[in-house]
């Protein structure tokens, strides 16, 4: 009504007045409305406001709730209720070389790293896996570069991860074990191989993706070849590469410990696959459920202390993901 | 449709059921009683297990049961490696399974007091020699830390305890693993033909009847080591054993069983080139007759149900501390039947 104060209203005139006429029959003769239509004005009043009663919007939730809110209790809860769940299990098995029970086997852990003997494992487990994991990640970088800048390259990138992405790297185990011999190189090899392809086809993927703006803000600056790599492609991609990274590092991982499950010691010194190993041949199963839990922790470690860090300073912060 | 066959799988004891939902179905799941008549046998591969071939070929087992007039159904297994042999006993997939002494002790160590498994006779006595093709290494001090020595299972395999024992006698008990170090994981045909070629990493080769003597065949393969210096002399080699569940519930098979084996034991003594010809035919193997007529009438070799020198292996283990419980005497871990002979 205010939108248009030059109407001028008056009483009985509008849609009340029509009230009073007879109901029309048959047809209605629109000569018979008043061409001047406007609403009827009703009595402007005011609403007195009661005073504000409402109460605060933002209300104490009870303590418990509040506890129960936070996401690592609730993992905790997780967590030790699954170990109530196998205490009992193994309690009702009644036979620890087939299912040790919780406390054994946390037992079993603690004792292997009083000892020293589990942490020395996991040291020389880790030893490899990171020089495999490293020569795999400048390979796969060197690929996807040579793909992105040269039309051969990339031919030569499709061919070789159609090829070799879906062949287990166990099964490469044999041919390594011939051409380095028992030893360390060997693991490496399949470490390598294991982490290359992944790494490879996330990053190229990954390139792939980056936006034309931001490749033209890049020629702009007439950043070419390694650099315009660096600068431009490589941050934009962050979000894949850091994915293939953390896939290429469970690939490996998973791939080292089936290594030392499969041929053993490589020359004597065996690291967590090996510890696995042998107390499964000694009969040492709360041993063997302590080795497989180091290989967890190591897992959740490098994720929630390494990468989840990595992505806090770089993707995060960037916005370039949630 | 008949209902209560759908509703079989729902109907098991809960545990089961909670077990199966956990994922752990397969490390939970005991073979159950199982009525007399019934026995399955596993073994491995070589000349160590000529006994059972000769047992599986006469159909012993099934002779000695009608003798108590029960007809028995014999399952033959073959399986390679005591730790494989180990978890399908305690799973309950088989009833007798088969492996060197040392590994029998393990499981008895740690079953003693629960399964209880035991020992019910030997496969007889035979030597395990250390071989090396590199000829400086002449004892066991002459190894390097660039030698390699080959085992079927490295560091817990028949093979390698009785290196731990020897180790233990020269370097000390503390340093009873010292060759574990350099040991590696390798079948026995892998290992025969890596050290006949030469060339790879692999110097040594603690073998086992019959591929010793293949290599020993080989100029540039001489011996170093022979089970037999280890235990000062004549020793078991390979074992028959089972829980005592087993035992106890099924007198008359177990007696049936002992017996076909002592019979066998019988028969190979008596014919020892027909006892030859029975293991390249039941094991298909492609050794030469003459080859396998010489290891079965070596004198060194004698197939006896009657356990030698196992004793040692009980005591040593003991004291290096990879068993924990210790034997007053073999008997602890042989199951009574077997307390008749002369065994140690």
């Amino acid at each position: 009504m205010l939108a248009n104060p030059s109407v001028i209203h008056r009483k009985g005139v509008g849609p009340d007045a029509f009230a009073s006429k007879p109901a029309p029959t048959g047809c209605v003769d629109l000569r018979d409305i008043p061409m001047s239509l406007s609403p009827p004005i009703r009595e402007e009043y005011e609403v007195a406001l009661e005073p504000f009663t409402q109460e605060d919007l933002a209300r104490d939730i009870p303590l418990a709730q509040r506890i129960w809110q936070v996401s690592w209790v609730r993992k905790a809860v997780i967590l030790v209720a699954l170990a109530i769940i196998w205490e009992i299990a193994a309690r009702i098995q009644g036979n620890d070389l087939l299912l040790p029970s919780f406390l054994q086997t946390a037992q079993a852990f603690i004792d292997g790293i009083a000892t020293g003997e589990l942490p020395a494992k996991v040291w020389i487990s880790l030893t490899v896996l990171v020089k495999g994991y490293l020569i795999g990640i400048v390979l796969a970088f060197g690929l996807t570069t040579l793909a992105v800048s040269t039309q051969l390259g990339r031919d030569l990138l499709g061919t070789l991860t159609a090829m070799f992405n879906p062949l287990p790297a166990i099964a490469l185990l044999p041919l390594s074990l011939l051409w380095f011999g028992l030893g360390e190189n060997s693991l490496i090899f399949v470490l390598v191989h294991s982490v290359l392809w992944a790494l490879a086809l996330n990053t190229y993927a990954g390139f792939l993706g980056v936006s034309e703006t931001q490749r033209m803000a890049g020629r702009n600056y007439g950043l070419k070849g390694l650099r315009f790599v660096w600068h431009i492609l490589i941050p934009a991609a962050l979000p894949s590469i850091l994915a293939g990274l953390k896939i290429g590092w469970a690939f490996a991982w998973r791939t080292l410990i089936a290594a030392e499950l499969v041929f053993g010691a490589s020359s004597g010194k065996g690291g967590l696959g090996w510890y696995i190993f042998q107390n499964r041949n000694e009969l040492y199963t709360d041993k063997v459920f302590a080795g497989l839990a180091a290989v967890i922790i190591i897992g959740l470690l490098v994720e929630n202390l390494l990468f989840s860090n990595v992505e806090r300073l770089t993707v995060k912060r960037w916005g370039m993901q949630r | 449709m008949d209902l209560s066959l759908t509703a079989g799988p729902f109907k098991r004891p809960k545990l089961n059921a909670i077990a199966a939902a956990l994922g752990l179905a397969g490390a939970l799941s005991s073979g159950g009683a199982q009525a007399e008549g019934k026995i399955s046998i596993a073994q491995q591969f070589g000349i160590g297990y000529l006994i059972l071939d000769v047992v599986q070929q006469q159909k012993l087992i099934e002779k000695h049961g009608k003798e108590q007039g029960l007809d028995i159904k014999v399952d033959w297994n073959s399986i390679s490696g005591a730790t494989a042999m180990n978890e399908a006993l305690l799973a309950g997939a088989l009833d007798v399974v088969s492996a060197g002494v040392p590994p029998m002790l393990t499981i008895w160590d740690r079953t003693k007091g629960k399964q209880n498994v035991k020992a019910i006779a030997s496969l007889g006595s035979m030597p395990n020699y250390l071989l090396s093709n590199k000829t400086d290494v002449k004892t066991l001090n002459d190894f390097t830390d660039k030698d390699r020595i080959a085992v079927p299972a490295a560091g817990v395999g028949f093979q390698s305890r009785t290196l731990q024992i020897e180790t233990a006698k020269l370097f000390g008990n503390d340093n009873f693993k010292k060759f574990d170090n350099i040991s590696v994981s390798l079948p026995h045909p892998d290992a025969t033909s890596a050290l006949i070629a030469g060339g790879s990493e692999i110097s040594a080769h603690f073998s086992s009847p019959p591929f010793q003597y293949q290599e020993l065949e080989n100029p540039n393969v001489h011996k170093v080591l022979s089970s037999y210096d280890v235990l000062g002399g004549q020793a078991t080699f390979n074992v028959l054993y089972t829980t005592q569940k087993f035992h106890d519930e099924n007198p008359k098979t177990y007696k049936a069983f002992y017996d076909a084996l002592a019979e066998a034991e019988k028969i190979i003594k008596a014919d020892k080139p027909a006892a030859a010809k029975t293991y390249i035919e039941v094991e298909k193997s492609k050794l030469p007759l003459p080859l396998v007529e010489k290891i079965v009438s070596d004198p060194e070799i004698d197939f006896t149900v009657v356990p030698q020198r196992t004793f040692i292996y009980a005591e040593k283990l003991h004291e290096l501390g990879v068993l924990k419980n210790k034997a007053d005497s073999w008997k602890d871990f042989f199951f009574e039947e077997a307390h008749g002979g002369a065994g140690s």
